[in-house]
């Protein structure tokens, strides 16, 4: 019989809330101010400083919001509240997952919801069910389609981005069409410096797994989640490629653009809104990073990421009751029901990959199924 | 006692308080749909007000020799003959409002305010009771949708319109009160309707609280008179003893 005494988890651990926050806030100032530098440089200082009042107007909207909730609700020490609510975060990632295009009152309105219904009204911090930036980006993406800037749009994103130039060629098109687009953008070396305009946040790949790396050794974020999801995305993307005789470009390519990177290091890992134990967290990682793709793979939105994740959190109270148990005695049984869950939604995932169809295919099918129909009329 | 109470505090305030959708939680469904303009709120609104107190008077009056066994289906015919005359007439005269409404006027007939108050109130009370609370409820029901139409029209196409029904939608007045590029589409939507109804359910909670706060310390109040007033005869008892 071996005895092992350790004082417990909260105890041993040294850092406070308010200093992973401040750690954390800091990684994404890094992510603002290159986004802001980049823009600057390519497009000229107005859009950096577009960047830079698109964050103020997110920071004032959520520290604003916060003071009058807590003001009506009679808290005693305003500022203290305030300080130990971190909005700014949920403010600065509405900013970085955002297009440029869209108008500071959007920004400033969806983050005032995000804060007040994603977070206030659930108690506050370490209280909400779903990611309070996520849910405000949702908003932006539903509700203010039409509130963008014309001239942004026309100067700045009159592109396509990687990821809807490759759904319009089609996922299932194969080696020489992912090589194209890939070329297209500059090349894989130019996905991963961010060489081309897409949300203002998650362009620069190799900044976010710099800054990932950087937080996952500070112990700001946990490598379970972030980790495990790309791995996720990159295996699920890479087993499909080869149905459609794209090579490991495909999985590149799927893992660098789009919002994956920067939902995978920021957004993924809020300890509030995921499972508690471990197998928990790898659990829902790889949820994510299938539903990621099969959003991303077949649905009409942009990206997956941020929807992928306001989907699994739902499911945060269901995989802690999956993972609950005594981590000791229990391990067994937790760590095949995990393993069972994670092998079942990566085999769906990979079976839909394997089964898409491009747009000129189907195109085509319905025109044939159409054609039968009618010489069945005519016969 | 308590029904003395009730009847002491304002009009408004038992509007409040006693409102079917949200402070009873009833036929929240149609409320979220229908709610989008102050148009369908008011059509909706005077097509309840009709079933409901036709219903219940309807209702009061079979109540003394309907067998209690089949009861519901019942007042489910009689509500369901209502809604099929203010189908057919909205259809006749207002087709647009008809139009609009779709299928949330037909289903007046499973609304749960109109069976709850036929089932709750009119088959135990009088004629004369009943139509008055079917009126009252329907102002009521009429009131929060207006009131939620308000907001959601308001914020989220920034135009607040009211047209005439019954002369093919011509215009009554219609105000701009927001510029077209500070609206907030989501509010016409579905995702609109659950944040306001949440927000207007909660300040109606607030209001319910603190209502009961104050009569719970009143009634402090009256308890400790009366221990006072208790004390004090003893106190004079013993004095003239």
């Amino acid at each position: 019989m071996k005895f092992t005494f350790k004082p417990s988890p909260n105890y041993r651990n040294e850092q406070s809330t308010t200093d992973i926050m401040r750690i954390l806030t800091i990684a994404l100032l890094c992510v603002l101010v290159f986004s802001a530098a980049w823009y600057g440089m390519r497009f000229g200082g107005a859009y950096a400083l577009r960047i830079v009042l698109m964050a103020v107007s997110a920071v004032a909207a959520a520290l604003l919001s916060e003071g009058i909730y807590f003001k009506l609700t009679g808290s005693k020490n305003i500022l203290h509240d305030i300080s130990r609510s971190y909005g700014w975060v949920t403010g600065i990632i509405i900013v970085l997952i955002t297009k440029i295009d869209v108008s500071y009152y959007a920004i400033f309105v969806a983050t005032v919801i995000a804060v007040v219904f994603g977070k206030l009204v659930f108690g506050g911090f370490g209280q909400n069910i779903f990611n309070p930036a996520a849910f405000g980006e949702a908003l932006i993406m539903n509700s203010f389609g039409s509130s963008v800037d014309a001239n942004v749009t026309s100067e700045v994103l009159s592109g396509a981005t990687p990821l809807t130039s490759m759904a319009t060629q089609g996922w299932a098109s194969g080696q020489s069409v992912i090589s194209g687009v890939i070329t297209d953008f500059g090349g894989v070396s130019s996905m991963l410096l961010g060489n081309y305009a897409t949300v203002i946040g998650g362009s620069c790949a190799l900044l976010l797994l710099i800054l990932c790396a950087w937080l996952i050794y500070m112990k700001v974020i946990d490598a379970r989640l972030s980790i495990t999801y790309f791995v996720t995305v990159f295996i699920v993307s890479l087993i499909t490629g080869f149905f459609h005789g794209s090579g490991i470009e495909f999985a590149v390519f799927n893992l660098l653009v789009g919002g994956v990177l920067f939902c995978g290091v920021f957004m993924i890992t809020d300890p509030v809104t995921t499972p508690v134990s471990d197998a928990g967290k790898i659990l829902f990682a790889v949820c994510a990073g299938c539903l990621t793709l099969i959003i991303r793979w077949k649905a009409s939105l942009p990206d997956g990421a941020l929807y992928s994740i306001l989907l699994m959190n739902m499911f945060t109270p269901a995989i802690d009751k999956l993972c609950d148990g005594s981590q000791i005695k229990d391990i067994k049984k937790i760590v095949r029901n995990v393993a069972i869950i994670s092998a079942v939604s990566v085999v769906i995932t990979v079976l839909v990959g394997a089964t898409l169809k491009n747009p000129s295919e189907s195109a085509a099918a319905n025109s044939h199924e159409t054609a039968v129909v009618e010489t069945v009329d005519i016969g | 006692m308590s029904e003395n109470k009730t009847k002491k505090r304002g009009f408004f305030s038992k509007m409040i308080t006693d409102n079917p959708v949200f402070g009873l939680y009833l036929g929240i469904c149609s409320t979220l749909a229908i709610s989008t303009s102050i148009n369908n709120a008011l059509g909706m609104g005077a097509g309840v007000i009709f079933v409901l107190v036709l219903s219940n008077v309807v209702v009061s009056l079979l109540a003394p020799i309907t067998p209690d066994d089949i009861h519901i289906p019942v007042y489910i015919v009689v509500i369901a003959t209502l809604v099929t005359i203010l189908q057919m007439f909205l259809n006749a005269y207002a087709v647009d409002l008809y139009t609009a409404l779709g299928a949330f006027l037909s289903l007046i007939v499973v609304n749960c305010i109109i069976l709850g108050r036929a089932e709750a109130f009119a088959s135990s009370h009088n004629v004369k009771e009943s139509a008055m609370d079917g009126l009252m409820m329907g102002i009521s029901y009429t009131l929060s949708l207006v009131v939620m139409s308000l907001i959601r029209q308001i914020l989220g196409t920034g135009v607040l319109e009211l047209t005439n029904p019954f002369a093919g939608s011509a215009v009554i007045f219609s105000v701009r009160l927001i510029p077209e590029q500070f609206t907030i589409p989501m509010f016409t939507g579905e995702t609109g309707a659950f944040f306001t109804f949440a927000v207007l359910a909660a300040l109606v909670a607030i209001y319910k609280n603190k209502l009961a706060e104050e009569e719970a310390a009143a009634a402090k109040a009256a308890k400790i008179a009366a221990a006072k007033e208790k004390a004090a005869k003893a106190a004079k008892a013993k004095e003239a003893a």
